[in-house]
């Protein structure tokens, strides 16, 4: 196990540098430079700009660039803000436990929602309950969840006035579960709903598939009761594909988490990414970036790692890529 | 949904095919599989009706999307303005129509860009196999790899945000699933023995793809194409909601959203009708998609 698990970290260091380096690529290539947003304020002077250029290294040849950058991240030197000042690494460290928090919950809510409904669609398959999950499945994977969101805050917000607009806790409050709990319930929702959508077809999938074994057959030849065989013979085995599905999925987990923190207010790293972006805060765009591309890249890992374990026909040997 | 788009056979074959299609063809038979889907058939009623209703814009609505009327700002729905007015007091049901076209074109748009190219690259990986296939498929597990909406936010707020730039962003973030699918298609199709055969009869390559590999593996490319339109239209709405996408007074169903998220508390029909058309059209099209997979591969 310990030489396949130093293969995919070797082969991940070209996958890293791919990434950073388009990036990188694509951020010096704006028009007007990274420091375009200077350019158009009539309080910074040419003589600053260029003091600022140099002082960034921007007037170095991009490669040159891009080799430095790398040698800082190395040593954990992410460079500062460009509207801030702030670090880097500080801003991102105070925001990825919160997306954390939000895609940590919404998470367990996907698994409690998507597991039950897509084995009770496989057991009964093609019967009307199969049919409404199809029908919610293909609400849950069509709908602009950016929009749901607009339309959650309409009606629990603005009408009901049970929940919170916006943020992750009152402001000058003392920290108390419940408030918390408040706050999060609508984002948390939102997204497991958009998730178990697909989740649900893939159990109900995988269950399907494994109904049709013989060692289920056997199960209920021996005299089990159907429950038995369902939740503890099939259900088990049904699940490990899904470790797959969601280490492949969670791409998409962030680029979701992204727009419900940008509706809901939640101060969370996607949320960082948007302001940087419209910012042109590129060492804040980049650094948000590698964040992303390790914890992908990791998630994968851990899905590989845990899917031997699950499954002991499996095994990871260091020619297997 | 005219049959033209399906009948994959007829796209492919000779002019005899297309004029004589026989009773039983691949084609005849995707059909009618396809008529007997009844959610895909309410998916043609709804994204025929939307579409209708986009294009012919001015026939259903007599206000222009961004005419200004400051006396009747953000007035509730009624018999003039059935879905209400904005913060400048413009006809929500107008832009939402016109703005339509933007978002539908965009979504049709982009998923040319993306199939075209997908199934380009998809090609040469299938069809030449060994290292080119291993470096395009490394590639794309990359690509895949990276949140596309970091990617897209990042783009397009650094190239701007054009119809034609916004078009080409979508559709070039987006080609990698037709890609694998026509790489799998052609992949199991190379076995099979009519290729063979046609490579014994001396085939040049340009025949083997267009003539035999490609034709072969149609049903996917279509389906795939089909949710794909849905999936940039989504994508435009999430892009434009950010602020990123199609910029005002040019009205689309995401721009729209955006501004609408400020005054929802008074104004709630300026966030609900734009996003429901989206949602409308993208749950037509995903049925569409279902039964076009079901009338290509019954199971």
């Amino acid at each position: 196990m310990w030489s396949f698990l130093l293969r995919r970290i070797l082969l991940a260091i070209p996958m890293l540098l791919a990434i950073s380096f388009v990036s990188f690529a694509i951020m010096q290539s704006v028009p007007g430079g990274p420091l375009a947003i200077y350019r158009n304020n009539p309080n910074v002077r040419a003589a600053d700009l260029a003091r600022l250029e140099k002082q960034l290294g921007l007037d170095k040849p991009m490669v040159t660039q891009y080799a430095i950058w790398l040698r800082n991240l190395a040593t954990g030197n992410w460079g500062r803000s460009l509207a801030s000042g702030l670090p880097v690494t500080q801003m991102i460290s105070e925001r990825i436990g919160n997306t954390f928090y939000l895609m940590g919950t919404a998470f367990i809510l996907t698994m409690l929602i998507a597991i039950p409904i897509g084995v009770l669609s496989a057991v009964k398959r093609y019967s009307f309950f199969d049919h409404t999950a199809t029908l919610f499945s293909f609400l849950g994977f069509s709908v602009p969840i950016f929009w749901l969101g607009l339309v959650a805050i309409i009606v629990f917000a603005v009408w009901l006035r049970w929940l919170p607009a916006g943020g992750m806790r009152t402001i000058n409050a003392e920290f108390s579960f419940i408030d918390r709990l408040r706050y999060l319930i609508l984002p948390a929702s939102l997204m497991a709903f958009h998730s178990a959508a697909q989740y649900s077809r893939y159990v109900r999938a995988s269950m399907l598939e494994v109904i049709r074994q013989d060692y289920i057959t056997t199960a209920r030849a021996k005299g089990q009761n159907e429950r038995n065989v369902i939740y503890i013979h099939a259900l088990r085995n049904a699940l490990i594909p899904l470790i797959t599905v969601v280490a492949l999925d969670l791409p998409a987990l962030f680029s979701g988490a992204l727009l419900i923190e940008t509706v809901f207010a939640w101060p969370g790293m996607g949320r960082l990414f948007w302001n940087s972006a419209t910012r042109f805060d590129y060492p804040v765009l980049m650094g948000i970036i590698i964040t992303t591309a390790l914890l992908v890249i990791a998630c994968n890992l851990i899905a590989d790692v845990l899917y031997a374990f699950a499954d002991p026909r499996v095994r990871l040997t260091a020619g297997k890529a | 949904m005219k049959r033209g788009t399906l009948s994959y056979s007829t796209l492919s074959s000779s002019l005899e095919a297309a004029s004589f299609v026989p009773e039983n063809s691949p084609a005849r038979r995707v059909w009618r599989r396809f008529r007997r889907h009844r959610l895909a058939m309410a998916g043609v009623v709804l994204a025929s009706l939307i579409f209708a209703m986009v294009i012919f814009a001015p026939v259903f609505t007599p206000n222009l999307p961004n005419k200004q009327d400051l006396k009747h700002r953000l007035a509730a729905p009624d018999l003039a303005h059935f879905m209400g007015t904005d913060e400048l007091g413009r006809d929500v049901f107008s832009r939402v129509l016109f703005g339509g076209r933007i978002s539908l074109l965009i979504g049709l748009s982009a998923m040319a860009v993306s199939v075209s190219v997908g199934t380009l690259i998809g090609s040469i990986s299938g069809y030449f196999g060994g290292r080119v296939d291993t470096a395009i498929m490394r590639i794309i597990d990359i690509i895949i790899s990276f949140p596309t909406l970091f990617l897209l936010i990042m783009l397009a707020s650094f190239l701007g945000s054009n119809i034609v730039i916004v078009i080409l962003v979508i559709g070039l973030l987006s080609w990698m699933r037709v890609a694998r699918l026509v790489r799998a298609g052609f992949i199991s199709i190379k076995e099979r023995d009519f290729i063979m055969a046609a490579r014994a009869l001396g085939s040049s390559s340009s025949r083997m793809v267009f003539g035999h590999l490609l034709p072969n593996s149609l049903g996917p490319i279509i389906v795939a194409a089909t949710i794909d339109v849905s999936g940039a239209i989504l994508t435009e709405s999430a892009l434009s909601y950010l602020g990123l996408g199609i910029q005002p007074p040019q009205a689309t169903w995401g721009n729209m959203l955006r501004f609408a998220q400020d005054q929802m508390a008074v104004a709630p029909w300026t966030a609900i009708f734009p996003g429901l058309m989206i949602f409308l059209v993208s749950i037509a099209i995903n049925f569409i998609g279902d039964g076009l997979r079901d009338a290509f591969d019954p199971r």
